[in-house]
């Protein structure tokens, strides 16, 4: 069983946004829907001081606090550990969205229930990549399986030494950062 | 918080505050008309009201948090999910316990109306209840007659549901103001007070003679409050030290943008002058009860300078229980709105 996942390496993002578009056209959202968000933040200690785009989406965590607090199950991990909302067990309380510490889930409007990435789940199954891994102008996010000791995803978070955003929530989260 | 991130707080607004506060405040009601019942049980009024407005409460605030789920709102079967789903959700248990207490309180108000039609003098009431309270079908005694054990499984489930409303927030480990073991305390002592503040007061606005025998209502309600405000904070101090999202939870109640609200809604006007007002109340009513305490009774001249003393706080102390009441909104409004997601990178080490 493959557990999917992926690599988005910060140094090489240019925050160009065309992750996020590109998702907002796969998945018909509006314009200020947004399953990728980009956030700035510094960080270091001066002199030694930075400022980085930080693309974030949903996590597919292995631990989702979002799937263990849903109270009536819409939320669920499906095969290949993505985490995925079955909307008509949704009854739209919101508390996947305050239990998730990335902060990636969207209401929709028209049916008032949650909406986050589903790593263009429909494409990867038949093979593709998702959208946002086959739009990125700087090459830096890579998708593939982490149960595969030889994908190009493994090898990158080796060499790179990639690490996922707050592992000490102890979410897993299955989407690592090079910083 | 980053720049255009939206804040815990706004996806869970008033509504959401307002639901936590009713079921605690719900709660604390049942709790205070229990203890009333078995430490005071001469004190009926008090009883009555904690019992009567118990379950109003917690079905107003059901009502809120169904239309807060719109998605329930609009297809109702789908809250059915909720019974099977995950009984393991923090939110599926408190369904649980909500399906306990809702009823157990609603019982404990037949119960009550029962007593009071029997100390009325039996008289027609509407809906055919005076025959039903008088000859109750044999299945249906232990509605009029109530039963030991079940009210205290109501206040187990009514404990049970103060606590699981601080676990619902309490439980989401990505806001750290949130995530830690002050609030729940911070909470359920909130829960207890202004059950206590909403059962004097209607039972002040039942029969005003009722507030002669009050202190040690106000003995319990100040000492609450008192702890209240030593909760809080001890919250605020461990958090200002805690997480950096706890930090700027701190900074924003202190001196930010939620400054104004905690200040003068929360600590003066929903706790101190409450906590003030009712020690000064329980000072006065202490020194007319102490003799006639000793005499072995409520009765006699005490009693009649505690009236004195009723007739002219009537008004403020009732003023005062609203101000807790509105208090126990606020704090929790407060603590919502206060909320910040954790940072995604730390940045007190460079790597």
């Amino acid at each position: 069983m493959a557990r999917y996942g992926m690599l988005i390496d910060l140094t090489k993002c240019a925050g160009c946004m065309a992750c996020t578009v590109s998702c907002q056209f796969q998945n018909e959202l509006p314009p200020e829907v947004h399953y990728i968000k980009f956030y700035q933040q510094e960080y270091g200690t001066f002199p030694d001081v930075s400022l980085v785009n930080i693309p974030v989406q949903c996590q597919h965590c292995e631990n989702p606090p979002c799937v263990y607090n849903c109270p009536t199950g819409a939320s669920y991990i499906a095969d290949g550990g993505v985490v995925l909302i079955e909307e008509s067990k949704c009854i739209g309380c919101k508390y996947c969205m305050t239990s998730c510490p990335y902060n990636t889930r969207v209401l929709d409007e028209e049916t008032h229930t949650p909406m986050k990435c589903v790593f263009c789940f429909d494409h990867v199954k038949e093979g593709e990549q998702p959208m946002c891994v086959q739009t990125c102008l700087g090459d830096a996010r890579v998708f593939g399986d982490l149960e595969d000791p030889e994908s190009e995803l493994n090898k990158q978070i080796n060499e790179k030494k990639a690490r996922p955003l707050r592992p000490d929530l102890g979410t897993k989260p299955k989407i690592f950062y090079v910083w | 918080m980053y720049p255009g991130q939206i804040m815990p707080g706004q996806i869970w607004g008033w509504i959401i505050a307002l639901y936590l506060f009713l079921a605690g405040m719900s709660a604390g009601a049942y709790t205070t008309a229990y203890l009333s019942q078995r430490l005071y049980p001469h004190l009926k009024v008090v009883r009555w009201a904690g019992y009567i407005v118990a379950p109003p409460l917690v079905i107003i605030g059901l009502a809120a948090l169904m239309i807060d789920a719109e998605a329930g709102f609009f297809h109702p079967w789908r809250f059915f999910f909720l019974y099977i789903g995950r009984p393991t959700s923090i939110m599926a248990i408190g369904v649980y316990i909500l399906t306990l207490f809702t009823p157990l309180a609603l019982y404990r108000t037949v119960v009550s109306l029962a007593e009071i039609w029997r100390e009325g003098g039996e008289k027609k009431w509407p809906l055919g209840l005076d025959r039903f309270f008088a000859r109750p079908p044999e299945k249906f005694r232990w509605l009029v007659e109530g039963r030991d054990w079940i009210d205290f499984f109501g206040l187990v489930m009514a404990a049970a549901t103060a606590t699981y409303t601080a676990l619902l927030i309490g439980n989401i480990h990505g806001v750290p103001f949130w995530n830690n073991s002050v609030l729940p305390v911070l909470f359920v002592v909130s829960a207890f007070s202004t059950g206590i503040a909403i059962t004097l007061f209607t039972a002040t606005a039942w029969d005003p003679k009722v507030q002669e025998h009050y202190a040690p209502y106000l003995t319990l309600s100040t000492s609450l409050k008192g702890f209240e405000l030593f909760l809080l904070f001890v919250l605020l101090y461990f958090s200002w030290y805690g997480d950096q999202a706890a930090k700027a939870s701190v900074a924003d109640l202190l001196w930010g943008r939620l400054a104004f609200p905690f200040w003068v809604l929360l600590v003066f006007l929903g706790l101190a002058l409450p906590l003030w007002y009712e020690l000064r109340e329980r000072k006065h009513l202490l020194a007319g009860h102490v003799p006639v305490l000793l005499e072995g009774g409520f009765a006699g001249k005490g009693s009649a300078d505690a009236g004195n003393l009723s007739a002219r706080l009537f008004s403020t102390s009732q003023l005062m229980h609203l101000f807790a009441i509105a208090g126990g909104f606020v704090l929790r409004y407060l603590i919502l709105l206060a909320g910040h997601f954790v940072y995604f990178l730390p940045t007190w080490r460079f790597y």
